[in-house]
């Protein structure tokens, strides 16, 4: 059998495609060239983004807050992929992550929420339709993460 | 052609050309097949997504590959509608199950409809959750919401041998527990929470001290294997209720043959994913306590006295399953995952607390569901087992339970499913490579007993309704 990934169902096919639609949401919003607006599902899938990272942080032990309170981990929510992704190993292996603001020393951790800050003030403002105003380095670098990811979520699927 | 660019645009052509064949595939398909009115809203349902993910304006920021590979999933979903159809699936079981749904939920806001499955088992699925997941990586949430409009709809897949799988009828009861744990999900797990408050913490420091970098995600993964586990033994207690010990010897048929002292756990790249089963004795340790198997088998005595002395001794076999689980291990799914040790060891040392606090959980769900609903303790009398019990042995339909008057009452779906399930025990466990013929007949005898009971007792408790109603002065049943 020939492993075809777009054509896979299930778990990990579910995450593979939760990883595509937020890549393709990134290179929307860097196509400054485009005259298109984003939309709505653009705006979305960015958020599923940086949720993705917040709860990364939550998952890799460095956030203050661990929750040991069984309602937050009740079944009925939408998937949540940030315990398995194990991005704090993930993400220091990017190159682009690790070359981004390498000069200033910071940690993982700021590095990670700086990157969400930047990309939930984009979200917020009222130009975030427009991708001319998208912060194009860090977009650029939370690309490079998310293309990683989805690699190995290809992997996965074989 | 230039396939730099080419390739999305073909991509999208793929996608176009699936979503005109689901659509097409599922209008053709005929409303008059369906079991209920309810496998029509679901079509209509998944028809409608897929006219959003064809409507241009919706297609501009999708990336085609991922609506392609959503397509896929999609697909499943209409299986599902495909199958379900009269074809395969009985009336008179449809309509004990609408009964039992409508019990728990307000049947326009939480729908139901059936299908069948390839396996022999039952499952439930929530239709329009997974619809909902599958499309949030093309739509917008808004088109979503407005799409499914605020209504659950659940699918119950049959198994398609399904003549063949009747006794297994009263595993319908726990999967109808998955959806009350669904819709009442908040005060279930705060009250799992409160039983698991002592041991939580302590798993946690197990985890920090393994290697506190990787505490927090196996933590929150055992979390979910917790509320998982939880989650299968309320709805075990629920088939319980609902059924009484036909779900115990259900749930012993299904653990035939394979080891009965293994936890398993399966983990997933998304926590929802994640799923656990306690080990088969420990659950028929927790059902035997709930279905009265004791007491039921203390009165069985008395009431199949008049049996013939074979099947006298249905009586003593439900204590016979074996309920013993001090030896409980555990064992997990991928092996491969790195977190798989690390929660294998934690979840086996805690194992018995874990246990415990479990039971005293169900102890609570099952205050909670009486509270919540009007369910019949205990569901079955021996006495009405011990009568259709009586006609079985003679071929006759166990459909009446004899009172003074000469017509004797229907007899309930509970009291037939138990009736049945003992006898169809009491022919295997007392068949012989010799008589297999026999054997084979004779069960294929009471198979065909038990469907005919069951839409024979439906139809009469319809008649008494629509008999009163005529009383009261209506024309139509009540």
């Amino acid at each position: 059998m020939i492993p075809n990934a777009v054509a896979s169902t299930g778990p990990y096919a579910g995450l593979w495609s939760h990883l595509k639609s937020i890549d393709h949401a990134l290179g929307r919003a860097l196509d400054s060239g485009s005259l298109k607006k984003l939309t709505e599902l653009d705006r979305e899938r960015i958020h599923a983004l940086t949720e993705l990272f917040r709860r990364g942080l939550v998952s890799s032990g460095l956030s203050s807050h661990v929750q040991t309170d069984l309602l937050v981990y009740s079944q009925g929510g939408d998937p949540e992929y940030a315990s398995a992704l194990e991005l704090k190993e993930r993400i220091p292996a990017v190159a682009a992550f690790q070359n981004w603001k390498s000069a200033r020393n910071l940690g993982f951790e700021k590095k990670v929420q700086l990157l969400i800050e930047k990309a939930e003030a984009f979200l917020n403002k009222p130009s975030s339709l427009f991708p001319k105003d998208a912060p194009r380095e860090e977009f650029e670098v939370l690309r490079a993460i998310v293309q990683s990811l989805i690699s190995d979520a290809e992997a996965a699927l074989q | 052609m230039d396939f730099k660019t080419d390739e999305r645009n073909a991509i999208l052509a793929k996608s176009l050309i699936l979503i005109e064949k689901t659509t097409s595939a599922l209008t053709q398909l005929d409303h008059w097949r369906f079991p209920t009115d309810s496998s029509e809203f679901a079509r209509k349902l998944l028809v409608q997504a897929h006219e959003r993910l064809r409507n241009p304006t919706n297609l501009v920021p999708v990336d085609p590959a991922v609506l392609y590979n959503r397509l896929f999933s999609l697909q499943e979903l209409a299986e599902l509608i495909e199958r379900s159809s009269t074809d395969h699936i009985s009336w008179p079981l449809v309509s004990y199950c609408d009964e039992i749904w409508r019990q728990f939920f307000d049947h326009e806001k939480i729908k139901i409809f059936y299908s069948v499955t390839s396996e022999h088992n039952y499952s439930i699925l929530r239709f329009s959750k997974l619809l909902s997941l599958y499309l949030r990586d093309v739509l917008p949430s808004a088109e979503i919401s407005a799409l499914t409009g605020g209504i659950e709809v659940y699918c119950l897949q049959l198994a398609s041998s399904e003549d063949a799988n009747l006794p297994l009828y009263a595993n319908i009861g726990h999967e109808f527990g998955h959806a009350v744990f669904d819709a009442r999900s908040t005060p279930l797990v705060e009250r799992l929470n409160a039983r698991f408050t002592a041991i939580l913490p302590l798993i946690f420091a197990d985890f920090q001290q393994m290697d506190a970098n990787k505490a927090v995600p196996r933590f929150q993964r055992t979390a979910h294997v917790i509320v998982s586990m939880a989650q299968e033994l309320f709805c075990d207690l629920v088939g319980t209720m609902l059924m009484g010990p036909a779900f115990f010897l259900s749930l012993f048929e299904i653990a035939w043959g394979e080891s009965k002292a293994v936890c398993k756990i399966r983990l997933a790249p998304d926590e929802q994913s994640i799923r656990a089963y306690p080990s088969f004795q420990f659950r028929l340790h927790c059902i035997r306590r709930w279905a009265e198997i004791d007491g039921f088998c203390k009165a069985a005595k008395e009431d199949f006295a008049k049996l013939k002395s074979s099947l006298q001794t249905l009586a003593d076999c439900l204590a016979t399953v074996p309920t013993s689980h001090s030896d409980d291990s555990v064992k997990l799914r991928p092996s491969s995952d790195d977190d798989a040790d690390a929660i294998v060891n934690v979840v086996e040392k805690h194992l018995p607390q874990m246990k415990q606090a479990m039971e005293e959980y169900l102890e609570d769900c099952q205050g909670l569901m009486m509270q919540w609903y009007s369910i019949a303790s205990p569901v079955v009398s021996t006495a009405d087992v011990g009568e259709l019990l009586h006609r079985l042995e003679n071929s006759i339909l166990p459909n009446i339970v004899p009172t003074e008057s000469l017509l004797g009452r229907p007899a309930t779906f509970a009291s037939i499913l138990n009736a049945c399930a003992l006898y169809r025990l009491h022919l295997l466990t007392t068949g012989s490579a010799e008589k297999a013929k026999e054997l084979s007949r004779d069960t294929g005898i009471v198979e065909r007993l038990t469907a005919k009971a069951f839409e024979v007792s439906f139809i009469q408790r319809e008649f008494a309704k629509w008999q009163g109603g005529l009383k009261h002065g209506s024309s139509e049943p009540s």
